[in-house]
């Protein structure tokens, strides 16, 4: 498959540059064959020095520390042994140097999402890269860290280094970036100063026409669906402590939070995948802690799960067999087929083919295919974390209309997201978590998004 | 970790050429004989006459049970090393049984193979049940139970279910009633291997187009998304573990109804970690696996015609099958380093 | 393709190409009468039946000329495929090691009536096969007679694998050498009931030594090393080794061995197939054909005396002249007189 044809890309040292498209617009190929890891068919790559590349998908190895993570091959010796002081400190120095704050003895896969991407940034920083590729850099990151890391890749330009940022954010690409390059199917369709352009503009020229809009919101009956007392639930990484709340069908209950406080255990715990105490009620009838996954998913309760290549799909099947999992036992053989045309088309998949594998589709198709058997599977209350993550506009608006509209639907719809714009533009109500703990609760009308922003940093 | 143990067959396939032939040719050499008269000789002792075919089938049958019994666990993400164990185990049910309570033949052979595949399965189940209940690693209880089977069965057939004499570890003979009907006359190759290609092809159909093949599958690609899709894991590795060693089993039953013709404690020279291989080789495709079992029951038996023939050692055939293993289990670990 | 590929698999063809050319085969131009041999599971390295049976093979071929080959078996299911094999292969004499082999030599002598086939240490009643078969009684009446004169508790005992015929033979005739040389001693028989039970050996011969046996005569294949073990504890305590020669795997602590020599079954009927003659239907070899008998004491001169020396050697000329006869079963055994020489 041809993923990039004829791309001319020239960065500047000391500029931050944007490179924008849709889903498989071929960004990633493009920063992968640059950094050197995939093969160009034509053409070259010049850079004078060396080029680093953080990856959206990070390339860590869970197993050791932060300091063996961000040394690997480069380790200080004395003699045949790693010095691990000298390391340590070269890890410090380094992180203080960029405002990259890490223990360095710590596991990296008892770390957070965020703070596993700094490892992987301070990993590339070690090298002294004059060209930095940083492929989907804020996917993982809370409104505050945002700023923070561009403030850190602004100093890095500011010191000479030329830096390639592959996103979706466009609120990014313009407060951040100096120029910005466009793609579409593999090909570059517009340059820019950033200074010279805008949001909308940009959007239109990566979809090649009109961005859709987002679903309306129809007036909807709401009726009591679930209800939660005291609930407190623990997942490998995640704590969740005494929370309280309800989801009516017909609405779409937002929990605004910064990874790692606690959603993971509430998804978790409703998922079945964990146990829990204190009360879930669903329809009335409570839910068993020893509940099966399965007897949840019979009931009606379906979780998107963060992890889509993990907890969601089988990569290396097709799409048909992908779309079934999790209605395995309820659809009959020769509706297979029919299902996946089904989401397929909702879902506007590309390619429209069922037999493709998984695992070669991009993140935002990959992402369709998840939302659309979860929400053709008659769910009741569909619990949505991260449902837009790491994809691109297009996608993620087509996700968020499908939710709202089961939502006009009477499907009751709790979002999990780390973006706040996405809560704000679905969400019914807001809830914010904190520390495993759940810190205020706003209604749309009511929404404030300073105090939210606050709740969100712990500060009450 | 079902994904790490497939490959690409066709490409597999190469590899095990390229290594059997290469490898054993630099053997053959080292014994000084020159690899042409010494494959020819395989060749030969393995097509050569109808008789010697068949004898390939018979090893072919042999060994396609066990690795369809690995292949099923593996599928499952399971790793079943005792296969050896549970044909062992298998056959000893069968031959005790067969021997012990004589019925006319249509119910006789039937309940020969029923018992060797009871009592494989049941054997498999253990590790599936601890796998289940305990989470503990079925490869250690696999290959712990294999030297369990071979001491119990000896145990058994010397003891308290001792039915020989005459010095040898076995049990009585099987009336004519329990013994495979011949396939080839004058040939030790049985209905066994009709019965075998029928499971190969049921175990492709079960795997492919039932909702529990979708769900074992589903466990052994990616049990975290299997386990969120309502799959139970614990169910899965103890079903996939009993089935696999009820395969297993089955193949120890048609080896003491259709070629021994009774138990014996050593009727196994290891069918059930050479299945291993052929399983990995038949890129755990239970069509696949019919080749790779016909390939490896080709060395079996043309092994040992090259032995009497050109004078090689077999002990090459065991070593271009290791190294065959060795480049194959290579290949996969490094096609998962390079998609991690 | 990477260039890289392409190199390695161009020398893997010149490889194929040009190997054959270089490279002869081993075996003498045709016509040469083809031996071959199926080991039991023991396999070649034994130390015992295997081995011995091989030496025969290979001064066969060193002093007859023929060609050899000895297929090992990995397990029980394999000696029908080895027999098969060999007799597909056209060999002219094929050998089976090994009672365990009795019923699939039946089975494929059977299948090839043209091919001949020789079994060592069973009967198998087919024209084309010769059953070699040993008089142990013979052998054994020697070790009796031996352990006799050697008792100072004036209490020996014999420990068997399995009772079985075969056994009973090494059993009776020990028994009766022991009573031809002094009827006063005392003879304890115990049986372990496997072949390959090695702690059950060890205990069950500590228990004949705590009886007051000093010396115990073991013919239980691999249980005899729990014999071995127990043996190494006790002072002037002593074995007698069976099959082959054991003495020195304990130096001065294994009296002698009372030695099966397959090699000289195996090598007379190779004389036989070399020379294109027919074989016997039986050969049964006992102290007179050099079959059986004790070894040389190398280890226990101390204690086996010259006059001992002389004295089994007038028993062993008595047998051989057919004075004395060797009970073989318990009741030729119970009738056994000693016999005045």
């Amino acid at each position: 498959m041809q993923a990039v044809d004829g791309v001319d890309i020239e960065l500047q040292s000391g500029e931050i540059h944007a490179l924008v498209g849709e889903n498989g617009a071929g960004k990633s190929t493009l920063a992968a064959i640059a950094y050197g890891a995939v093969k160009a068919d034509e053409g070259s790559v010049v850079a004078g020095g060396v080029v680093g590349l953080v990856h959206q998908h990070f390339k860590l190895i869970e197993r050791l520390r932060v300091w063996e993570n961000v040394l690997l091959n480069r380790e200080p010796r004395r003699g045949w042994v790693i010095d691990v002081a000298a390391a340590r400190e070269r890890v410090n120095r380094l992180a203080a140097t960029y405002g990259l704050a890490v223990d360095p003895d710590a596991v990296v896969e008892t770390l957070p999402v965020g703070i596993k991407q700094r490892v992987e940034l301070l990993r590339e920083l070690d090298r002294e890269p004059t060209v930095l590729l940083l492929d989907e850099p804020t996917a993982a990151l809370a409104p505050s860290e945002i700023a923070s890391f561009f403030t850190t890749i602004g100093a890095l330009a500011a010191r000479g280094t030329a830096i390639l940022v592959v996103t979706h954010k466009l609120a990014e690409v313009i407060a951040y970036s100096q120029r910005v390059t466009v793609m579409r199917a593999g090909r570059v369709v517009a340059r820019h100063v950033t200074s010279e352009t805008s949001a909308d503009a940009i959007a239109r020229e990566m979809v090649g026409g009109e961005v859709p809009a987002l679903a309306a919101r129809g007036s909807t009956a709401t009726a009591p669906l679930l209800e939660v007392r005291g609930l407190s639930a623990r997942s490998a990484t995640s704590t969740l402590e005494d929370a309280t709340f309800e989801v009516r069908a017909g609405e779409i209950v937002g929990i605004a939070g910064i990874e790692g406080n606690g959603q993971t255990a509430l998804a978790d715990a409703l998922a079945g995948v964990v146990p829990f105490t204190g009360e879930l009620r669903f329809e009335g009838d409570a839910l068993r802690p020893d509940d099966s996954p399965a007897s949840r998913l019979r009931r009606g309760i379906r979780v998107i799960p963060q992890d889509r290549r993990h907890e969601a799909l089988v990569l290396g099947w097709n799409v048909r067999d992908n779309v079934v999992l999790g209605r395995q036992r309820t659809l009959a053989r020769s509706q297979y087929a029919e299902a996946a045309r089904e989401v397929i088309e909702r879902f506007d998949v590309r390619p429209p083919d069922p037999e493709a594998t998984v695992g070669a589709l991009s993140g935002g198709n990959q992402q369709k295919i998840v939302v659309g058997r979860t929400l053709a599977a008659h769910a009741k209350l569909v619990v949505a974390y991260q449902p837009t993550r790491g994809i691109d506009i297009g996608a993620a608006v087509l996700v968020q209309s499908r939710l709202i509209e089961a939502r006009n639907a009477g499907v009751g719809v709790l979002l999990i997201s780390f973006e706040l714009d996405e809560i704000f533009a679905c969400a019914d109500r807001v809830l914010v978590i904190a520390n495993g703990r759940f810190a205020g609760s706003f209604d749309r009308a009511t929404i404030d998004r300073g105090r939210i922003g606050a709740l969100m940093a712990g500060n009450v | 970790m079902s994904a790490l143990l497939r490959g690409r067959a066709f490409r597999d396939v190469a590899v095990v050429i390229v290594v059997v032939f290469g490898f054993g040719s630099i053997a053959m050499l080292l014994a000084h004989v020159s690899p042409l008269d010494g494959f020819g000789a395989l060749f030969d002792g393995a097509f050569g006459t109808r008789s010697e075919l068949a004898e390939t089938l018979v090893q072919t049958t042999s060994l396609l049970f066990p690795a369809l019994g690995v292949a099923i666990a593996a599928r499952a993400g399971l790793f079943n090393i005792g296969a050896d164990g549970q044909l062992i185990l298998g056959g000893f049910a069968a031959g005790w049984i067969g021997a012990q309570f004589p019925l006319p033949g249509y119910l006789a052979i039937p309940m020969v193979l029923l018992a060797g595949t009871f009592a494989g399965g049941a054997w498999g189940a253990i590790a599936g049940f601890l796998r289940a209940r305990f989470g503990a690693n079925e490869v250690i209880a696999t290959l712990m139970l294999n030297y369990v089977a071979v001491l119990l069965a000896t145990y058994l057939v010397n003891g308290p279910l001792q039915q020989g004499g005459a010095g040898a570890s076995e049990t009585a003979g099987l009336p004519k009633a329990a013994q495979l009907p011949d396939l080839i006359a004058d040939s030790r190759l049985t209905w066994a291997f009709v019965i075998a290609l029928v499971v190969a092809f049921v175990l492709r159909w079960v795997l492919q187009r039932t909702v529990f093949g979708y769900e074992l599958r589903a466990a052994g690609d990616a049990p975290e998304a299997a386990k969120r899709a309502g799959i139970d894991l614990g169910r899965t590795a103890f079903v996939a573990m009993t089935l696999s060693g009820a395969l297993a089993g089955l193949g120890g039953a048609t080896i003491v109804s259709g070629v021994l013709h009774r138990f014996n404690t050593g009727l196994s020279p290891g069918y059930g970690f050479i299945a291993i291989a052929v399983a990995l080789v038949g890129n755990l495709d239970p069509l696949w696996i019919v080749v790779a079992s016909f390939a490896f029951g080709v060395l079996q038996s043309g092994g040992v015609a090259m032995q009497a023939e050109a004078l090689v050692p077999r002990d090459v055939v065991t070593l271009v099958t290791g190294l065959a293993i060795i480049a194959l289990a290579g290949r996969r670990v490094v096609a998962s380093l390079r998609s991690t | 393709m990477s260039r890289r590929r392409v190199a390695a698999l161009a020398l893997a063809l010149v490889w194929f190409a040009a190997v054959p050319a270089g490279c002869a085969r081993q075996r003498a131009a045709g016509g040469a009468v083809r031996i071959g041999m199926v080991t039991d599971t023991g396999g070649l390295g034994d130390r015992s039946f295997n081995d011995s049976a091989y030496a025969g093979l290979m001064r066969a071929q060193r002093e007859l000329h023929v060609d050899t080959v000895a297929l090992q078996s990995r397990s029980a299911a394999d000696y029908q495929v080895n027999l098969t094999v060999l007799a597909n292969k056209e060999y002219d004499e094929i050998f089976a090691i090994g009672f365990l082999m009795a019923r699939d030599v039946a089975e494929v002598s059977e299948r090839y009536p043209t091919r001949h086939f020789s079994i060592i240490d069973a009967v198998v009643d087919e024209p084309n096969v010769t059953s070699v078969t040993f008089k142990e009684e013979q052998g054994s009446f020697l070790a009796g007679a031996l352990a006799a004169m050697t008792t100072k508790t004036k209490t020996i005992a014999f420990l068997g694998g399995i009772d079985i015929p075969l056994l009973r033979k090494f059993e009776a005739g020990y028994a009766a050498g022991a009573r031809q040389v002094d009827p006063s001693v005392k003879v304890i028989s115990k049986y372990i009931g496997s072949f390959d039970d090695v702690a059950s050996g060890k205990e069950l011969a500590g228990v004949q030594f705590d009886q007051g046996a000093d010396i115990i005569y073991v013919a239980a294949g691999k249980g005899g090393l729990g014999a071995i073990d127990q043996v190494k504890s006790r002072p002037n305590a002593y074995l007698i080794g069976v099959d082959a020669d054991q003495d020195g795997i304990v130096p001065g602590k294994i009296l002698t061995s009372m030695v099966k020599r397959v090699d000289v079954g195996v090598f007379r009927v190779c004389q036989q197939a070399a020379a294109h003659k027919p074989r016997p239907v039986h050969l049964t070899l006992g102290l007179k054909e050099g079959g059986v008998g004790l070894t040389d004491f190398r280890y226990t001169r101390s204690v086996v005396t010259p006059p001992k020396i002389a004295a089994l050697a007038k028993l062993r000329a008595a047998i051989i002249a057919g004075k004395i006869v060797v009970p073989s079963t318990r009741e030729e055994l119970a009738s056994f007189k000693p016999v005045p020489l």
